[in-house]
């Protein structure tokens, strides 16, 4: 009697079967909008939702000490002193992925990849949507440290960190660093000599991995992130350090969507999530909108590193 | 003497993997949107012996810099104006350039019609399916530098900003020099404090005037 091997069972058992979840190809899922550290990375403008306009403009004015009085003599008569003013003005602007799947794909699914799960990617692909526009602006300061085409070192960390201070910008500060730049500093502190390399914080940084918040030097939180575009020309990395209102960013809440289909509000965001049918294609198209925006809000509390991509 | 197995034959020799078709010519790196380029008269970085203009790259997408909605510029160059920005267009390139701008596109993964958008300086590259580093031509970056600034399409470097950059760099000097006189042994800090030294030396020696392959310099 011949042996029921593996080899010979082609019509009962199959050439390969799925594992029994997805996982998550490898990518950078890390924002700041999800996390503690929002409070010091961007102003938040406000909401554009029935103010006429998508543009919003925040006023920037000399006032609470940036005049100091002056010495008057007894009976001698004051003049006014003008207020400083300047604004700085931020859009929104629409930002979307749709996703759709089929109902015979979807019927199949064993893994979870499923109407409900492109649903569910939606959130994860705003906040790295807001990360990429917050990101955008790094480059932008005119206050520039680092060196093109030239490793980020322990230097420039200070030099950006001494630039924020000059400027009298209110911390606590935030460093956004392109991975490359983040490891190319952590490699500069290993060259460090004196009594700064031996603190707590630097020597626990060394410890990092993974992205997002790698570790905090000098009382500074360090993001890692993809999202930090290139400069000159792709040969550097525009990352940045700044303090509160360096950037602004605005938002604008839908009005309830009359005549939809299912409408998914994301509590807590500006995100909605509107499921489309086409039953005679038996597709469920899934689109995510918000209407976000970033723009520079005052460029003398950031500070651009330009270094070595 | 070959094994057997229950189908009567060989171990079949091993074969190379059968490759799929061909796939369509897009890059595996992600949607880079468009964006210009900006001059800000304190944004300058020394290279080689001379100042170059640290050009701000601006976004072009709706919802940043004040880009509206539509995708429309207009806000945005005000606010670049109200920051003392200079916005270079696209065009702003010598007669001699092929494509007559300074960016250009490729199509990548991601919806229909996804671009990426690098300057023609950068050329995007691909290994084992996977964004491999971009191979930038700085020579010829450099030369579009020096050519706005000759052909005075961005003012040369005010007095100012050259103080404010080497008031900086007396500062690295200065950090440096600290270090290596606490650490005399170590001698990559002797190096840097040199090197720091011979840079800021270089900076005040170079002049403002932009040196050109092959184009003199203006007075």
């Amino acid at each position: 009697m011949a042996n029921f091997l593996y080899s010979g069972a082609g019509d009962v058992r199959l050439a390969e079967v799925l594992a029994a979840e997805y996982q998550l190809i490898l990518a950078d899922r890390f924002s700041i909008l999800m996390d503690p550290l929002m409070s010091r990375a961007a102003f938040y403008a406000g909401n554009a939702r029935g103010k006429g306009s998508t543009a919003l403009k925040t006023p920037l004015v000399g006032l609470s000490g940036y005049n100091r009085m002056g010495a008057v003599a007894e009976n001698a008569s004051t003049t006014p002193t003008s207020v400083a003013d300047s604004s700085a003005t931020v859009t929104i602007g629409r930002q979307a992925i749709e996703r759709g799947i089929s109902d015979i794909n979807d019927l199949v699914d064993s893994i979870g990849l499923n109407v409900e799960a492109l649903i569910r990617d939606g959130l994860m692909a705003y906040a790295m949507r807001w990360m990429e526009m917050f990101c955008a602006l790094l480059p932008g300061f005119s206050s520039v440290v680092g060196t093109t085409n030239t490793d980020m070192s322990a230097d420039d960390f200070f030099s950006a960190q001494f630039t924020l201070i000059q400027n009298v910008v209110p911390g606590p500060y935030l460093c956004v660093l392109y991975p490359v730049q983040a490891t190319d500093f952590l490699n500069s502190i290993r060259a460090e000599g004196g009594p700064w390399k031996e603190r707590e914080d630097v020597q626990t940084i060394l410890g990092a991995s993974g992205n997002g918040l790698i570790g905090m030097v000098n009382n500074i939180p360090i993001v890692s992130s993809q999202m930090v575009p290139t400069m000159t020309a792709g040969a550097d990395s525009g990352g940045g350090m700044f303090g509160a209102r360096a950037i602004q960013w605005a938002s604008g809440t839908p009005a309830p969507v009359r005549g939809a289909g299912e409408v998914i509000y994301q509590a807590g965001t500006v995100l909605y999530t509107e499921l489309e049918r086409d039953a005679s294609a038996t597709l469920t198209k899934i689109v995510h909108n918000a209407h976000i925006g970033f723009a520079e809000l005052e460029d003398l509390r950031g500070c651009t590193i330009r270094t070595d991509r | 003497m070959p094994v057997e197995f229950n189908g009567g034959g060989q171990i079949p020799a091993p074969q190379a993997p059968q490759m799929g078709p061909a796939q369509e010519s897009r890059l595996p790196h992600g949607v880079r949107p468009p964006f210009v380029l900006a001059h800000h008269p304190v944004r300058w970085m020394f290279v080689d012996g001379e100042w170059l203009p640290d050009l701000v790259p601006i976004t072009i997408e709706p919802g940043i810099s004040a880009v509206d909605k539509a995708g429309d510029t207009t806000l945005m160059l005000v606010e670049s104006q109200k920051r003392g920005r200079i916005v270079l267009p696209w065009e702003l390139v010598p007669p001699s350039t092929p494509s007559g701008k300074y960016i250009r596109a490729y199509p990548c993964t991601g919806p229909r019609g996804a671009l990426y958008h690098c300057t023609i300086w950068e050329e995007p590259r691909v290994l084992a399916g996977r964004p491999a580093p971009d191979r930038v031509d700085q020579d010829g970056y450099r030369a579009w530098l020096r050519w706005l600034i000759a052909e005075r399409h961005i003012p040369a470097m005010q007095e100012e900003a050259r103080l404010l950059h080497l008031g900086n760099q007396e500062a690295r000097v200065a950090r440096a020099t600290a270090k290596a006189e606490l650490q005399p042994t170590l001698s990559h800090l002797q190096e840097r404090q040199e090197a720091e030294k011979k840079s800021l030396e270089a900076m005040k020696a170079a002049s403002e005037a932009p040196k050109g392959k092959g184009r003199e310099a203006r007075s």
